[in-house]
């Protein structure tokens, strides 16, 4: 009888023993996700400036362009130097703002990894509007994507779940809400075209356009060039300056003491991602010479 | 013995509840290179990079008007690297075709070209160290001791990349918290990835009016250096 008893204490703890192993894993688990969550997406390496921090869906409602519910189709890991990742989404929803696009690229840096592959998101984003990148390219604004579990927001951060409040956690409570608010950003806004049918369109659009010789090239990456120029003539705008560098397209191959007339904003960069830099061998090279000649 | 049994078995149910939930002694987090790190990336890693090659800056430029003038940044470059150097840790001022760390100033929507996961998160933030090797390849070697996970980085470019306004709208900072900035990003170029928890340390997250590295910013990169 005590063989008995004691067998069945060893069975009882044994069976306690598992349980504790297999609950402690299994248990409620998307719980523990959200306790495993980040404090804060931002990055470590960056310095943060007291005072701008975002702290709620109106600050980040701010910086964004659009708001839209999207599913993580592909995370491309070894995009970046290890660095950052580039995602691809499919568009579900867009429930604030204008985003005409059904596929999205979007860039996150190391210090993210809160956005999973195959998983829905919501999402403040905000347009890339760069000339070297497709214009479906998007940032997401600060913390500003939210897990989407029975229709109820948690942030893939934890610091993210403080800016949402009762007025808008949940899915639907969110669209009432941005509802209220104006849209200040549409597609129309994105001022990067593909290219220019004729040189005097481009010209308009431009805030500065200049015959530039090249003084120095430094390889940067695969997408831009580091180029020091020398004006040899402006005729439009004053935004180029020889003590400034720009970052042109690499794919242009640039060469010391060569020619290029350069159709750029105010910023230096190109205004269109295609022959909005005109060197000899271009298309459009006989065009822009001649049309600037009449200035 | 039947004590003994359930003195063992009671033990056992504590030893394994205990496991269950924390598998990674507290002791053990700190021992990689006997750094002490701050801070953990999102997946709860604390993570330093040990450089294996002599630091080489360069000022690479301004890359679009913005509020900088070049002499500026190329003198608080010069300034980094010499606070740098005094406290032990030589960083060689060169030309940009030989350096491993580069600075760059401009307005952010011209550093997305050289970084593109400057996300919206960093645009409030007036500095960023990218790393890269131009190939899109890492030249990183990982090695985890417990959750610390420690990295070489050898012949690594790194690139310091600043910046002077949000979305726009001109950051209206200090010429003191320039030079903090540039201080701060090349801490992170020569091996520091997180922050330090004292907020008087140039290391701290925050940018302020400060541009003299602390005992402790100068203690750590002792820790990390590795050449």
């Amino acid at each position: 009888m005590k063989k008995l008893t004691i067998l069945a204490c060893i069975i009882l703890i044994i069976v306690v023993n598992v349980f504790i192993l297999f609950s402690a894993e299994n248990h409620n688990t998307f719980q523990n996700m959200l306790d495993n969550r980040p404090e804060s997406v931002n990055p470590p390496n960056a310095m943060i400036i007291p005072g701008y921090e975002t702290e709620s869906v109106d600050d980040i409602i701010a910086y964004s362009h659009a708001v839209a519910v999207a599913k993580v189709e592909k995370i491309e890991e070894d995009s970046y130097d290890g660095i950052g990742y580039e995602l691809k989404l499919a568009v579900d929803e867009v429930i604030w703002g204008e985003c005409p696009y059904s596929e999205l690229i979007l860039f996150e840096n190391l210090y993210g990894g809160h956005i999973k592959e195959g998983e829905e998101y919501l999402l403040f984003l905000r347009a890339l509007n760069v000339y070297a990148y497709p214009e479906n390219s998007y940032n997401i604004v600060g913390n500003g994507a939210y897990i989407i579990e029975d229709n109820t927001l948690y942030g893939t951060s934890k610091e993210a779940d403080n800016w949402i409040s009762d007025q808008n956690n949940t899915l639907d409570k969110m669209k009432d809400y941005l509802s209220k608010i104006p849209v200040a950003y549409t597609s129309n806004d994105n001022s990067i075209a593909d290219s220019y049918d004729e040189v005097s369109a481009m010209y308009e659009v431009s805030d500065s356009v200049a015959k530039v010789k090249i003084t120095s090239v430094f390889e940067e990456n695969a997408i831009v060039d580091v180029i020091g120029i020398e004006i040899i003539e402006n005729y439009k705008g004053s935004a180029l300056s020889e003590e400034v560098k720009y970052l042109w397209p690499s794919e242009k191959n640039m060469a010391v003491e060569e020619e290029y007339f350069v159709f750029v904003d105010a910023d230096g960069l190109p205004v269109a991602r295609e022959g909005a830099i005109i060197g000899a061998n271009d298309s459009n090279f006989n065009e822009a010479k001649e049309f600037l000649a009449n200035k | 013995m039947k004590k003994t049994l359930c003195i063992f078995l009671a033990l056992s149910t504590m030893f394994l509840s205990v496991y269950a939930t924390n598998s990674i002694p507290e002791a053990d987090r700190l021992s990689c290179w006997n750094a002490t790190v701050d801070s953990t990336d999102s997946s709860g890693n604390q993570r330093i990079y040990r450089m294996t090659v002599q630091p080489k800056i360069a000022f690479g430029g301004v890359m679009s008007m913005g509020t900088f003038s070049a002499s500026n940044i190329e003198a608080y470059t010069t300034y980094a690297a010499q606070e740098w150097t005094t406290v032990g840790m030589p960083v060689n001022e060169v030309n940009i075709g030989s350096a491993n760390i580069i600075v760059y100033a401009g307005k952010r929507q011209a550093m997305l070209l050289i970084d593109n996961t400057i996300t919206a998160t960093t645009y409030l933030l007036p500095g960023h160290t990218y790393f890269h090797n131009g190939t899109g390849q890492p030249e990183k070697n990982w090695y985890y001791n417990s959750d610390v996970k420690c990295g070489y980085i050898s012949n690594f470019n790194k690139v310091v990349l600043i910046w002077d306004d949000i979305i726009g709208n001109k950051l209206d900072i200090s010429e003191g918290t320039y030079k903090n900035v540039l201080l701060h990003e090349v801490g992170h170029a020569l091996g520091w990835y997180g922050h330090s928890s004292n907020t008087t340390d140039i290391m701290h997250k925050a940018a302020k009016d400060s541009f003299l590295l602390t005992s402790r910013d100068v203690n750590h990169v002792k820790q990390i250096k590795g050449y």
